[in-house]
């Protein structure tokens, strides 16, 4: 059981728009000190835009209209830019998919994770310099004496991961946000980032917002999972019960898209028809009716609400009672 | 010698890049991206080749369509031997093998219609004109679950899965025995990818055709293929029929892929031993002696950095290059 007396961090009612196309819909969870809430989804479903507009990093064409985003006692929705810069590595840090394009080229690996350090701390160069030493022995980079020294080119992708994951961790934030952190890496690096995030979790209570669509990932390391669908959650749930028992279709079906142990080689698998829709398209119900085998016609014209299904389960539902019915419609 | 039933019988192959480095490029190097690789595949068969980034699947299924040239060994598609063939001769052979790549935005030209993309090779191949193209193209739409009447649009107009199928179509086109398919879901959402799938096999079953499958998703893999190969830093390492591979793999790279994958089940995943590498893929300019694998192994002793392994056969009907399993 992971409900604390207080979160950690609380989001609520969290809302972004594109150009008057509402692409984030009232997004709400809560992450409690040294929990891992994975934020899943397919593209295009908000759930790296509910991650940006958390730090305040919004691209330029969309805007956050609603929210509360409570970090502590404090709203870093009402931060002004300033206050943001000094929260943004200090409080909470985010990395990012792509390591390579998130570092400067140009700068020493050393330099650019000491002056994550100076920026915020005001130590002294050579101090933060022994600081950005130690945190490359943190995050399991050998011989850190050498690497300090070198350039983001001269690095492999996982190596330049630990790198980014060294400059968001070297002030002790309490919220690491990561957005894709393994996608871009084979899957033995994979392995090896997840574990390290494992242990920081372990080591220091850092809490993780983790942002992947992948399932297995899911499974490894989170704790509570929100599964986003067009801009909107549609199941939040501890891990084990999320799997165990899907209430939302579309999380169902998309668990039973995934070729599993117990599916027959070459059987059919599960798929969901048709695509996601686009925030044009978004009718005034449900975002998941285009798509869902259950769908009625309530679901077209009215929203459901989060439904409490159990303990820190809650699905976006009319037809709850109903979810069974998708294990009989699977292949 | 060689056996009809065979699609794809390679024998040997090495595939070897020129670099340069340093100053003006003066210090030349050789990349030994493949290294004496031989694999057969037979009619309606689907052989998975597994590996990390760098270890050369990507180059060795390039040199199977012909967009790369072996350095040595032989390449036999529908027993015609493909390395050293020209002109017509080879154009006949290559017929044969068709290749799917990733990512399906990058696979069509944005200007022309997914119709005309399919038609290219039935004209340059005058196989088809005139009304009987349009009805060929059709039914390869229809085949790979789009409309007829798709053919007039452009490739903006469809969704990654559907760019992909109509990928497949092209490929079917010229109804090929083998294709390669590099890496085909990966750049595909989980919903569609079980459609893309679903759609692979569906084919397979109706024309019977074989697919040399790349890729790094070991759930997929152990989904569609009928048989796994292992690749590390330019050499085979394990080959194994799907269930004996699962059940019992050996080589310990293969185990420590295995248990980087994870399972889609938090009780399954997080019970389960798991074997993780350190140190990572190193270049392929610079292949460790010996057992390429020995500086991550955990098995490895003193005759691994000195002697290479060969691949060798086990009870089982395994093939396996480790002197410890």
């Amino acid at each position: 059981m992971h409900e604390p007396i207080r979160p950690l961090l609380d989001v609520s009612d969290l809302t972004v728009d594109i150009d008057g196309a509402r692409v984030v819909d009232g997004v709400s969870f809560t992450v409690a000190p040294g929990e891992v809430m994975a934020l899943v989804g397919e593209s295009g479903c908000g759930k790296s835009l509910t991650a940006f507009a958390m730090l305040g990093l919004l691209p330029s064409v969309a805007r956050r209209t609603e929210g509360r985003i409570l970090l502590g006692d404090r709203d870093l929705a009402t931060f002004s830019e300033r206050q943001l810069r000094k929260a943004r590595g200090k409080d909470i840090s985010i990395i990012f998919q792509e390591p390579s394009a998130s570092l400067d080229p140009l700068a020493s690996v050393g330099s650019q994770i000491a002056d994550a350090y100076r920026i915020h701390t005001g130590a002294s160069r050579a101090d933060a310099f022994e600081k950005a030493r130690q945190m490359l022995v943190d995050v399991g980079i050998p011989d850190p004496d050498r690497r300090l020294d070198q350039f983001p080119f001269e690095l492999s992708g996982g190596m330049c991961q630990r790198i980014m994951i060294a400059i968001a961790l070297i002030c002790g934030p309490r919220v690491l946000v990561a957005d894709e952190p393994t996608t871009a890496l084979d899957v033995t690096i994979q392995a090896q980032i997840l574990d390290l995030m494992k242990k920081l979790v372990a080591d220091h209570g850092t809490s993780i917002v983790l942002i992947t669509h992948d399932m297995g990932v899911v499974a490894d390391i989170a704790d509570h999972v929100a599964v986003m669908y067009a801009g909107r959650i549609a199941e939040i749930a501890p891990v084990q019960d999320l799997f165990d028992h899907p209430a939302h279709p579309y999380t169902a079906l998309l668990l039973a898209s995934v070729p599993r142990l117990d599916v027959a080689p070459k059987a059919d698998l599960a798929t969901i028809e048709g695509s996601v829709p686009t925030p044009q398209e978004f009718g005034p119900g449900c975002h998941f009716a285009s798509r869902c085998p259950l769908v009625t016609d309530k679901c077209r014209v009215e929203q459901p609400p989060l439904f409490a299904q159990g303990y820190g389960h809650r699905s976006a539902c009319w037809h709850i009672d109903r979810i069974a019915e998708i294990t009989g419609m699977l292949p | 010698m060689s056996d009809t039933h065979q699609v794809l019988e390679i024998r040997d192959v090495a595939v070897h890049f020129n670099g340069r480095s340093g100053l003006f490029g003066r210090s030349q190097f050789v990349v030994k991206a493949v290294n004496g690789v031989s694999l057969d595949i037979a009619a309606g068969e689907t052989v998975a080749l597994v590996g990390e980034s760098g270890c050369g699947k990507s180059t060795l299924s390039n040199t199977i369509v012909g967009l790369q040239q072996p350095v040595e060994g032989s390449i036999r598609i529908a027993g015609e031997e493909v390395v050293g063939a020209r002109g017509k001769a080879l154009n006949d052979i290559r017929r044969k093998v068709q290749m799917i790549f990733q990512d399906p935005a990058l696979s069509l030209d944005p200007r022309s219609t997914i119709g005309a993309a399919i038609a290219e090779p039935l004209i340059v191949r005058g196989i088809a004109r005139g009304e009987a193209l349009k009805s060929r193209i059709a039914k390869l739409l229809t085949e790979v679950g789009l409309r007829p009447e798709h053919a007039d649009r452009y490739p903006h107009q469809f969704s990654g899965g559907q760019r992909q199928r109509v990928v497949i179509a092209r490929a079917l086109a010229l109804e090929p025995a083998l294709v390669v398919c590099d890496e085909p879901v990966s750049a595909l959402d989980v919903s569609v990818r079980a459609q893309i799938l679903n759609l692979l096999v569906a084919l397979q079953k109706r024309t019977g055709v074989a697919y040399l499958f790349v890729s790094h998703d070991l759930s997929v893999v152990r989904h569609i293929c009928d048989r796994v190969v292992v690749m590390y830093l330019g050499r085979f390492v394990e080959i194994a029929d799907r269930d004996t591979f699962f059940a019992n793999p050996k080589h310990p790279y293969t185990k420590a892929l295995m248990s980087a994958v994870p399972e889609a089940d938090p009780r399954l995943q997080r019970s389960r031993e798991r074997l993780i590498l350190t140190g990572e893929l190193p270049s392929p300019s610079n292949i460790p002696p010996g057992c390429a694998f020995h500086t991550r192994c955990p098995l490895a002793t003193e005759i691994c950095s000195r002697v290479r392994p060969e691949l060798t056969s086990r009870a089982d009907g395994s093939t396996v290059a480790c002197h410890h399993v």
